[in-house]
């Protein structure tokens, strides 16, 4: 491999694992949030659109030129093409992130039964942060054995999300008919959280697509 | 071009080129960058060797060649009368498409052209210069241990390398390379290529190729040259992604040549 191969292709990998890390960190923070039920912080949170959508530009500008003048193949062109989709899924886990935690705020009061809410809500947030931590832990990883343990785990990471969302779902509507004057906030609740399972979805999409440069097979984007 | 802050090593103005009738080069204006690589491009019969023998004045060889215009490096038109020829190849040094080492032994190879222009005299210091002109090319570790032996006997990657240790050990400033990996397999090529990046550090390389994909891994520059004419000169990315001349694409993408 030609040392300006692989220079460009340590920067789009760092590219990525900073794009990632901005959205991993607004979780974070959300995260630490709930947890103290400190729901005004999260106005504080700064994850921009625009922000994620520029560097995930300049991602994808690298990756064009990289692959114009180096013309990789196999388990190189595989790295580059998924990097490429990698940078729009980041964008639409960051999109999801932010949608939860303005949602959220906004929707978040003491009239509605807050126990319930967090009871469920933390444990959400907490497995689809895990499943994008661990997502982009394996960037930098190189051994099989490692990359499929790893996406294992972001497998089960999301299914959880989706077992917390179907059982807050349930709690939420019994709640909802028992008092229907907050049935909007409640489903403005609902609608927030599913921004959590979405962002795990996305953490599986691109463990896929990196388990897809790494190993082989065939390119699977959910 | 972009406007850019790298030094002018070769200043080309105006160049034309006949063979006899045939008007081979057609006004050709370009300044090459110190220590840095330009790959000349474009189909055959183009005019890229030609254009980069007139930079060590190998076309000066031929009868019938005419030329006019200007090459100015270090400030001074090497087509001046008062310059000879022979001290512009001691300056700019060149590496063909065949590897071609003498039938003399590995040192030889090295030695023989600074003994001959005494850069260098007998002993410690010419063994010296061999083993640093070897270095440099990548090739030290592999022959440090049989420089008796003949330059032909190497593989034809390894030769190619003797023969860019050969170049370099003349002190050039600029190394011509006319499509120097063509001849040999990918994983030797492989070798010249980032023997290339390295000697760029030290030296302005100026590489005529068929190979596209080379000229996008190695170049910081290509000249897509057409009919004898210099059709489009940029960076590197640029030629390659974003080329200005609708010409310069469809070679790129392999509509034509």
């Amino acid at each position: 491999m030609l040392k300006t191969y692989e220079e460009k292709l340590n920067n789009i990998k760092d590219e990525i694992s900073q794009l990632g890390q901005e959205v991993v960190d607004a979780l974070e923070l959300s995260l630490k949030a709930l947890k103290n039920k400190d729901i005004a912080s999260l106005k504080d949170i700064d994850l921009s659109s625009k922000k994620l959508n520029i560097k995930s530009n300049e991602i994808d500008n690298i990756i064009v030129t990289t692959l114009a003048l180096y013309s990789p193949e196999a388990k190189d062109l595989r790295q580059l093409v998924s990097y490429l989709k990698i940078s729009n899924e980041l964008v639409r886990a960051g999109s999801n992130v932010r949608d939860f935690i303005k949602m959220f705020r906004k929707a978040y009061s003491d009239d509605l039964n807050t126990s319930t809410i967090l009871e469920y809500a933390i444990p959400l947030q907490s497995s689809a942060l895990l499943s994008l931590q661990t997502t982009l832990s394996m960037i930098d990883e190189t051994s099989v054995k490692h990359i499929e343990e790893k996406y294992h785990r972001v497998i089960v990471e999301e299914s959880k999300t989706d077992d917390l969302y179907s059982m807050i779902e349930k709690n939420i509507l019994k709640l909802i008919s028992k008092n229907l004057d907050l049935s909007k906030e409640y489903f403005d609740i609902l609608s927030a959280l599913r921004r959590l399972e979405k962002t795990a979805d996305r953490a599986v999409s691109i463990a896929n697509l990196l388990q897809f440069a790494q190993v082989g097979g065939e390119m699977v984007q959910s | 071009m972009k406007k850019n802050d790298n030094k002018v090593k070769i200043d080309v103005k105006d160049l034309n080129l006949w063979y006899g009738d045939n008007h081979a080069l057609h006004g050709i204006s370009a300044e090459l960058y110190e220590n840095k690589i330009t790959a000349l491009i474009g189909p055959s019969g183009c005019g890229k060797s030609t254009f980069l023998r007139c930079i060590n004045r190998m076309n000066d060889l031929i009868n019938i060649v005419k030329i006019d215009g200007q090459i100015v490096i270090d400030k001074k038109n090497i087509y001046d009368k008062d310059v000879d020829e022979v001290s512009v190849r001691k300056k700019i040094g060149m590496v063909f498409q065949q590897p071609n080492p003498f039938p003399k032994s590995i040192y030889d190879n090295v030695a023989y052209a600074p003994l001959k222009h005494g850069i260098v005299k007998k002993g410690k210091d010419c063994d010296e210069l061999v083993e640093t002109s070897l270095i440099k090319a990548g090739l030290w570790n592999e022959v440090k241990d049989k420089l008796n032996t003949p330059g032909t006997s190497l593989s034809g990657g390894q030769q190619q390398r003797l023969c860019i240790a050969r170049t370099i050990a003349v002190k050039p400033e600029v190394i011509l390379m006319d499509e120097p990996t063509s001849a040999l397999d990918p994983i030797s090529t492989e070798k010249i290529e980032a023997l290339m990046l390295e000697l760029k550090n030290d030296y302005t390389i100026i590489t005529v190729t068929h190979n596209m994909q080379q000229a996008a891994r190695v170049a910081d520059y290509t000249a897509f040259f057409h009919l004898g004419k210099l059709i489009e000169y940029d960076e590197t990315e640029t030629i390659f992604v974003n080329p200005n001349n609708k010409k310069t694409e469809d070679y790129i993408t392999g509509r034509f040549g």
